[in-house]
């Protein structure tokens, strides 16, 4: 069994190109949120979203290229270019046997909203056969693979919020046991008109307050995000080898559905068991970067029940949240806690949890504060509306 | 941690109907399930020929209440395919939450033809009439992970035509290195109005009979249905005496880095998968006895497909026998993979290689023996089903007998 170890984050989000632009952000207390668009029947009238302005995206195809792909596809394909670039792999330099694991909740619906148009409009003659690619959900990770010459071992997981985290976990599965050196990995998600419809009808009255609310019972409203998150992953030695810069090393990895009992507990029971399996005590985890989404829906009142009992019992945890930052978005920004728990082992100070409920209890608020240091352990909790849950446990290089 | 895996439980709903023994005996039969397709008009189109699930099985009076998935058909399909395979198997239906069985499935087209209602809603600001969730690719495994209390590791592998085999490959990696002891794979499909559109403007669907490997070859039908696999560790098979239909003993997954939606011209990319399968297992190229080819019968897959095998298997590629399904049972998009890995694990089981329909494997490049006409008996020890799909995707899983596996791990 080899280390796996975190070389490269590429993201492209609301707030710009690259972690340190999010960390400038946080520490400042600024979020990239923008007015919910009067044409997309906004829920409430203080209701956000959270849109990828402008980013160099002839960095890495021409204006031509650019034309024929979608939003998915330019966004995922750039921030692959920049996390590879970030391990140190120049352009077209990566290994050709590098794996591609892409998460993604739905990160297609806009294109296929696009492509099936004129089906709905009774006119099918119409339909564009370029067009029909982009129905694929790999298609972006196909364009990556071509893009920067990746010949590995290659997939796309579409299981919701968390499709990225288990991307990431796969990946690093493939460099563990030998069946691949390097990999890149992450999600990415979408926001259009249609893919705001669908937010509308998915998230119903967690749109509805018109203010996020983290870490508590009440109910808040979800910020709509886009962005792309990658990360390269290598075996240790790999990167020992060619002597990359590490931020992190993937030590432990879990995952599971909610069953019949208590689902605060499982997760729990799911956090303890990666810190055992990875032969660490529950008190050398120095932040918990969590899901919690801004709705305390179901499963983020679930995670937070873990959390009061975590923190009860560890004093050392301090809690990140970075949908506080970007928004929800989904597959996109889960593959984003991953790469804040790599930034914050390699130096980061935690980021204080903007928009905490009003009823967050005393703990919590003081752990979710900002400023600790980040020198042992980093969990990474990944939560589902329909219960599937992932974690992951980060430490230093 | 590396347990050897097998497959105990199977199920499946195809163009034949319901059963793995229907699918088993349509295959043997050499004649297709190829029809007019009747869920849409097919008029406008240059091929109206699909292979849907028959309308019995659509209309089975109450089984979509019971099997709980009535707003979205391939969710449906599914249901009836996984309820077969852990019934075969002898567990379930439904497990405790200490017995951590996984989830991992796949699919391409689940939730199109939902989503394609939700669209019409949209563009005429209407409320949806469907659950906006069942079209999500993601609706089919809660509704089974629900449906069962699967609490292991769950997820959905979308990698276009490739993506069952490639999560049978995942869910074996889950249970081979112990994130849970056994695990239920597999997946369902729809035939949708807008891929069918799509593959005729391609050109992709024919307009005669499909025929894989023949130099007079135009294309393929679109399938669907569903399959499933309920899969767990040989220990766990044997101490509670299961049947074993086949083992597990490795996969591989590639990306061509060629084209988004076609094939290589060299069939490199796709020997990757192969090559990949075969060291994962253990095994040498001489070892392969039989291949279910990804064979959808189009000039681009068939050639980069021979290309792929002559390359990966050099002169014992003539000593393989391979077969395509999908002139019989179509082009099944996503749950393409688990209908032939099931149709693998079934010629393990009764050493029998249903035919090619329609063809007769006159395509030049071709050394492999394509079984035509009638099923073949042969004894076959070890054999791989291929899938490949857009955006490169390949995926490649390797099957044995296993009371005739002697394992030889490649990786600790």
């Amino acid at each position: 069994m080899r280390d796996v170890v975190i070389t490269g984050i590429g993201v492209v989000g609301p707030h710009g190109v690259g972690m340190s632009s999010l960390s400038t952000s946080a520490q400042d207390g600024r979020c990239a949120f923008a007015q919910w668009p009067a044409t997309a029947d906004p829920p409430h009238p203080q209701s956000r979203i959270a849109t990828v302005a402008d980013y160099p995206k002839t960095r890495y195809f021409s204006e031509r290229h650019l034309r024929l792909m979608d939003k998915a596809m330019s966004m995922s394909a750039f921030a692959a270019g920049v996390a590879l670039a970030d391990a140190g792999f120049e352009d077209g330099a990566a290994p050709p046997h590098t794996a591609t694991m892409l998460g993604t909740a739905r990160a297609e619906q806009t294109s296929i909203h696009k492509f099936m148009l004129p089906l709905v409009q009774g006119k099918p003659e119409r339909l564009n056969p370029s067009d029909f690619p982009l129905v694929a959900r790999n298609i972006s990770c196909g364009q990556i693979a071509i893009r920067f010459a990746l010949r590995g071992p290659s997939s796309v997981l579409s299981s919701g919020s968390i499709a990225s985290i288990e991307a990431i976990s796969r990946g690093a599965r493939l460099i563990r046991n030998g069946r691949a050196e390097v990999a890149l990995v992450g999600g990415m998600e979408v926001l259009s008109k249609f893919a705001l419809y669908m937010s509308r009808k998915l998230y119903g009255d967690d749109l509805l307050t018109g203010k996020p609310a983290f870490l508590g019972e009440q109910g808040g409203a979800l910020v709509p995000s886009e962005g792309a998150c990658l990360l390269v992953l290598e075996s240790a030695e790999h990167a020992e080898r060619r002597q990359a810069r590490i931020y992190a090393r993937i030590t432990a990895c879990a995952a599971g559905r909610q069953g019949r009992g208590e689902a605060g507990a499982t997760l729990h029971a799911c956090w303890n068991d990666l810190t055992r399996s990875a032969s660490m005590t529950p008190d050398q985890v120095d932040v918990i970067v969590a899901g919690s989404g801004g709705g305390n829906r179901a499963h983020e009142r679930a995670e937070t029940s873990a959390l009061d009992r975590w923190v009860g019992e560890n004093d050392a945890a301090a809690i990140v949240v970075p949908r506080s930052l970007v928004g929800e978005g989904e597959a996109w920004t889960s593959a984003l806690q991953v790469a804040c728990a790599a930034r914050m082992l390699a130096g980061d100070t935690t980021w204080p949890v903007r928009d905490l409920a009003s009823d967050t209890g005393e703990t919590l608020r003081q752990r979710a504060a900002g400023g600790n240091s980040v020198k042992r352990a980093a969990l990474v909790s990944g939560i589902q509306s329909q219960g599937a849950y992932s974690a992951m446990l980060l430490q230093p290089a | 941690m590396n347990r050897r895996v097998v497959i105990t439980g199977m199920g499946a709903v195809s163009p034949y109907g319901r059963g793995v023994e229907t699918l088993w005996s349509g295959l043997l039969s050499g004649e297709s399930a190829m029809q007019k397709i009747r869920h849409f008009d097919p008029a406008p189109y240059r091929s109206g020929w699909g292979g849907e699930v028959p309308r019995e099985v659509y209309d089975l009076p109450n089984e979509r209440e019971r099997l709980g998935a009535a707003d979205e058909d391939s969710a449906y399909f599914l249901s009836m395919a996984v309820e077969e395979a852990l019934t075969m198997a002898g567990v379930g239906p439904g497990f405790d939450d200490n017995a951590r069985v996984g989830c991992v499935l796949g699919t391409l087209c689940a939730g199109l033809r939902n989503l394609r209602d939700i669209c019409h809603s949209f563009e005429n600001r209407l409320e949806p009439e469907l659950p906006v969730g069942a079209s999500l690719a993601s609706y089919q495994l809660d509704h089974i992970t629900r449906r069962h209390n699967l609490t292991g590791p769950s997820s959905m592998v979308s990698t276009a035509c490739s993506s069952t085999t490639d999560a049978l490959g995942y869910a074996f990696d889950l249970v081979r290195h112990g994130d849970c002891d056994a695990c239920v794979s597999g997946g369902g499909d729809v035939l949708s109005e807008a891929i069918h559109a799509a593959f005729n403007g391609l050109q992709s669907i024919t307009t005669s009979r499909p025929r894989p490997f023949d130099q007079a070859r135009d294309g393929f039908f679109i399938g669907e249905g569903a399959g499933a696999f309920f899969i767990e560790t040989l220990d766990s098979a044997m101490s509670r005496g299961a049947r074993i239909y086949a083992e597990i003993v490795g996969y591989g997954l590639s990306n061509t880095g060629y084209h988004l939606t076609a094939t290589s011209e060299d069939g490199a990319g796709e020997a990757l998968a192969l090559l990949r399968a075969l060291e994962d297992a253990g095994l040498r190229p001489d070892h392969i006895d039989f291949i279910n080819c990804h064979g959808t019968g189009t000039r681009y897959n068939d050639g980069s497909e021979i290309r792929a095998i002559n390359h990966v298997f050099g002169e014992h590629a003539r000593n393989i026998h391979i077969t395509s399904n999908k002139a019989s049972i179509g082009h099944c998009m996503g749950v393409a993979g688990a209908l032939e890995a099931a149709s693998t694990a079934m010629t393990l089981d009764r050493q029998l290689i249903p035919p090619t329909a329609h063809s007769t494997g006159d395509e030049t490049e071709l050394v492999s023996q394509l079984v035509t006409g009638e099923p073949l008996t042969r004894p076959i020890r070890y054999a791989l089903s291929q899938s490949f799909g857009f955006g490169g995707a390949c995926s490649c899983i390797a099957l044995a007998r296993h009371d005739q596996h002697t394992p030889e791990p490649a990786h600790a």
